[in-house]
């Protein structure tokens, strides 16, 4: 049994390895909510370990996730494209933690969602039991991670 | 000598990062085709050729297994070599992965360089672009 504080290393450490190498986004750990969340995507994993993990996001940030991603002008950037950015970072956090917990064995990963939430300085659920929140800022605004893992927290 | 790379993810974006990084790479690529799943590229191959199928695992209606389950049942297409590029990076599925067929497997996040390192050693060329024979030397013949 993995304890919670090597748990949350190996998400911290899936969250950096994404964000630096496919968005040259640096980030720091943040202590609270943050806040001025826009976006979320959902995704949900399944092996010797069961969970689901949420990503909240601002506008900001994924809209500096697809620029430095693939280097597009401000004026092409549109909804789907960031979209397609925040779905795909959060299956690769997700993919990346997995491997961490239990690099022998296979996680059967959902195909992640991804929905507006609205613009009111939102800063996601209250936290719940058997869930890990982790916040991190970034020069372009906040992100947040919430997993819930009944088997491991 | 340049090639026809076909690049199967369901995400767009992370197509146009791994397009954009062969070509960076120098790989001599004279089509790229794209599909967003599995059955979308078994529709593309018919009438076209294509020398290395860069895919994902986990895409909706039919993954990277499946297409290499499907493109190892095919005469025509079985020799198509396929490179994994997937979150999914356990040794159990890698196992499955080369065991269904695929020669190289690269796990997001990738850096530039391990694309184009399993590209070029999967393909059989050298950074100059040319074949190399089992030597090491390049390889300047027709194939």
């Amino acid at each position: 049994m993995v304890n919670i504080k090597t748990i949350q290393e190996m998400l911290t450490r899936a969250i950096f390895e994404v964000f630096e190498r496919m968005y040259y986004i640096f980030s720091e750990p943040l202590k609270g909510n943050g806040g001025n969340y826009q976006m979320k995507s959902t995704i949900k994993f399944s092996g010797s370990a069961n969970g689901r993990i949420r990503i909240f996001l601002s506008r900001d940030i994924a809209e500096t996730m697809v620029k430095n991603m693939l280097n597009l002008p401000q004026d092409e950037i549109d909804l789907p494209i960031m979209a397609d950015c925040v779905k795909e970072s959060l299956n690769m956090i997700c993919g990346n933690f997995v491997r961490k917990l239990d690099p022998e064995r296979v996680f059967d990963l959902s195909i992640p969602t991804f929905e507006m939430i609205a613009d009111d300085g939102d800063q996601g659920p209250e936290i719940e039991d058997h869930q890990m929140d982790l916040t991190f800022v970034a020069d372009s605004g906040h992100v947040r991670l919430i997993m819930t893992a009944p088997d491991m927290l | 000598m340049s090639f026809n790379v076909m690049i199967v993810d369901d995400s767009g974006a992370m197509r146009s990062v791994i397009k954009k990084v062969i070509t960076i790479s120098g790989f001599k690529m004279s089509l790229c085709m794209e599909a967003g799943n599995g059955r979308e590229a078994l529709e593309r191959l018919q009438g076209n050729w294509v020398d290395v199928i860069v895919s994902d695992i986990n895409m909706p209606e039919m993954g990277g297994l499946e297409l290499l389950q499907a493109l190892s049942q095919d005469a025509l297409y079985r020799n198509i070599p396929v490179i994994i590029v997937s979150t999914e990076g356990s040794r159990e599925r890698m196992k499955e992965a080369l065991d269904r067929g695929a020669k190289g497997f690269i796990k997001k996040p990738f850096l530039p360089e391990d694309i184009r390192s399993v590209l070029y050693e999967v393909i059989g060329v050298g950074t100059d672009g040319e074949y190399q024979d089992d030597s090491g030397n390049a390889d300047k013949g027709d194939f």
